[in-house]
């Protein structure tokens, strides 16, 4: 049994007191410094916002009351600049944030990513590729590979607008771990004639960055990188070419329906089921024996997508009808009644 | 109430109580400003004052001018010689103007024999009436004092003091959860020039903080530009409780969305949104499509 003093006691709970008073004083204290950053963020919004709105939208000059004189205030900036960014395309916004930015807050940010803390440098970095600020020629920790993952991925996107005629040798280097979904927000994020110039480097990349740039140029709908991506439909990858023949899809052009014909046979159902797909984008009559292929295809997928793709045409819904007397194939002829009786859909 | 329009007018738009005439002018005036159409009223004159005009040649004439006017005109033979009025609604001064160039036209023509063999020929004034506070007889002096010392014949004139259209409060909501972004399409709409209405102006954070408010029960024409995302009832929320007041097609509204999608575009165009605009969007661009969409109010 443990025997305590009561005079101990009192002392330890003294002691214990004495801890909780500190710590509810250091709260109190925080609470009030966030609380006084928080209204002069405010008072700075409150006063600015209206200037920034006049100055932004040409009807007033730019006032030397617009610079921030505190973290705070460069914080309320910020907030300001991200806003309308993110909701105004009007292009004199974005070259007026560019240019106050490169000229008052450039500092500020160049201190933040020499930071210690991976988090400040993060948050840094990320302003600068929105505010796109000059920042590399002073940058220490350009050429350092002790960079992580994020932050080479916010460098690529300053390479990006600062640096164009090292992106791709940057993009080769830096981009080792990027995941898929991390290669598309950086393709997304750099104009036309950058993604052009990643076609002769693209076969360097690792498999991830390949298949999200093939993704990418078939969201752009552009039919200049329909040659490429035809290209793309002899690799040795089955990825590679499912991908190319979706991209192809999504642009909607096919020129030369050769070039596609060895699909319809292809051993693998996804290559079957995009080709179904893909002949949508050529007149019924011109693809219609292929298409009847496709419908009588092993595949449940392949079969659903050739009906609906017929059924899309204008005289798609009587061919079916058709099918479906003449077919001796029981799944075919099912999933073209199922089709026909959606209307064509 | 416009049944009594219809009791009014005799066949083909012929109004022959000239007292009646107050009570339609009126009706008219009001439906100026609900229906946001201009009227416009046309006094014509016979010119030629020294030559008697008998009775069977006004008879003439009003069976002429009763020819030529539209199912939605009136025309009314004033008390004083040889003066007609006719109220085309809803008619402009210009489609006023090409009716009576018209109707000139075809007086002149040389086979018109009421004209010709009668040696008379017309003047008109005409006058838009845009607001409330114009009165007939006010109408009727301006246009006399105009035609009093008119030398010309086949004249046409205009009283433009009734044309300024009565200033007309418009709701306005802006839905935003972005404090910044709200504060600028605030500023935004605020300063922009229109005259004709006055628009007041609202801002929300959410859906649900808009819809919990009394501000959308009003009768006033109501303008609502909202983001498609919002934090507690979004964008498709508010647009199926505002479908589903009465007279809901007094709200016009604005989508504002990040994302094209389809379907969702669909749901909002089938559920009554009228436009879409993609953020981010360009400011000027907004206010032109609001300023359109505003003037098209008033036809």
């Amino acid at each position: 049994m443990i025997f305590v003093t009561v005079e101990l006691l009192i002392e330890i709970i003294l002691l214990l007191v004495l801890v909780l008073m500190c710590f509810g004083l250091y709260v109190a204290i925080n609470g009030i410094r966030e609380n006084y950053w928080i209204k002069e963020k405010k008072a700075y919004l409150d006063a600015e916002e209206v200037n920034w709105y006049l100055y932004f939208s040409g009807s007033s000059d730019f006032s030397k009351s617009l610079i921030p004189k505190t973290t705070k205030e460069i914080q309320g900036v910020e907030e300001i600049f991200i806003s309308y960014l993110k909701n105004v395309s009007d292009p004199g916004v974005r070259e007026k944030i560019i240019k106050f930015s490169n000229e008052y807050l450039r500092d500020h940010y160049l201190k933040l990513i020499h930071s210690k803390k991976w988090s400040i440098r993060i948050n840094g970095l990320k302003r600068i590729v929105d505010f796109e600020i000059e920042c590399l020629s002073a940058y220490r920790k350009l050429d350092r590979k002790s960079n992580s993952k994020e932050e080479n991925f916010q460098l690529l996107k300053i390479i990006g607008f600062s640096r164009r005629e090292q992106f791709i040798e940057e993009l080769i280097n830096r981009s080792t771990g990027f995941s898929e979904y991390e290669y598309k927000k950086l393709f997304v994020s750099i104009d036309e004639e950058l993604l052009g110039r990643i076609i002769s480097v693209v076969e360097n990349l690792p498999s991830t960055g390949q298949y999200a740039f093939i993704d990418i140029l078939g969201h752009t709908r552009d039919m200049k990188y329909l040659k490429f991506l035809e290209s793309q439909l002899t690799s040795e990858y089955q990825e590679i070419r499912i991908r190319s023949l979706k991209a192809i899809d999504a642009i909607g052009i096919v020129v030369e329906l050769e070039n596609y014909i060895n699909f319809i046979t292809s051993p693998f159902w996804e290559e079957r089921l995009m080709m179904a797909k893909l002949l949508g984008n050529l007149p019924l009559n011109e693809t219609v024996s292929h298409l009847g292929a496709l419908l009588e295809d092993e595949s449940w997928w392949v079969r659903s997508q050739a009906a609906k793709t017929i059924g899309k045409d204008k005289d798609g819904i009587e061919f079916l009808k058709e099918f479906s007397k003449t077919t001796d194939d029981k799944y075919a002829m099912e999933m073209a009644n199922e089709i026909l009786l959606n209307g064509g859909n | 109430m416009e049944y009594r329009v219809e009791e009014s007018a005799e066949p083909n738009g012929f109004l022959a109580n000239e007292h009646k005439m107050y009570s339609v002018f009126q009706l008219l005036k009001a439906n100026v400003f609900r229906s946001r159409t201009t009227l416009s009223i046309i006094l014509l004159k016979i010119d030629n004052q020294v030559t008697t005009i008998n009775d069977d040649v006004e008879r003439d004439v009003s069976q002429f001018l009763q020819s030529k006017i539209r199912g939605s005109d009136i025309i009314v033979k004033l008390s004083a010689p040889s003066e007609w009025c006719i109220f085309l609604s809803p008619s402009g001064e210009e489609e006023a103007i090409a009716f009576i160039q018209r109707l000139f036209n075809s007086a002149k023509d040389k086979d018109n024999m009421l004209f010709q063999s009668n040696d008379i020929s017309l003047s008109a004034v005409i006058a838009e009436i845009g607001n409330s506070r114009a009165a007939l007889d006010e109408v009727f002096q301006n246009g006399r004092d105009l035609l009093l010392n008119e030398q010309e014949l086949w004249a046409i004139k205009y009283v433009s003091k009734f044309k300024e259209k009565d200033v007309e409060k418009i709701r306005v909501s802006i839905i935003e959860d972005d404090n910044i972004f709200q504060k600028v399409l605030h500023l935004a709409l605020s300063k922009l020039p229109i005259k004709q209405f006055n628009l007041e102006i609202k801002t929300f954070s959410d859906g649900y903080e808009f819809l919990k408010s009394d501000w959308y029960r009003s009768s006033h024409t109501h303008l609502i530009i909202m983001n498609d995302i919002l934090p507690k009832k979004n964008g498709f929320e508010v647009l199926h409780a505002l479908k589903n007041m009465p007279n809901h097609k007094r709200f016009i509204t604005f989508m504002m969305t990040k994302k094209k999608v389809e379907e969702d575009m669909l749901y909002a165009y089938e559920n009554g949104v009228d436009q879409y605009l993609f953020k981010p969007f360009n400011l000027r661009l907004f206010e032109a499509q609001i300023k359109r969409v505003l003037a098209r109010l008033w036809s």
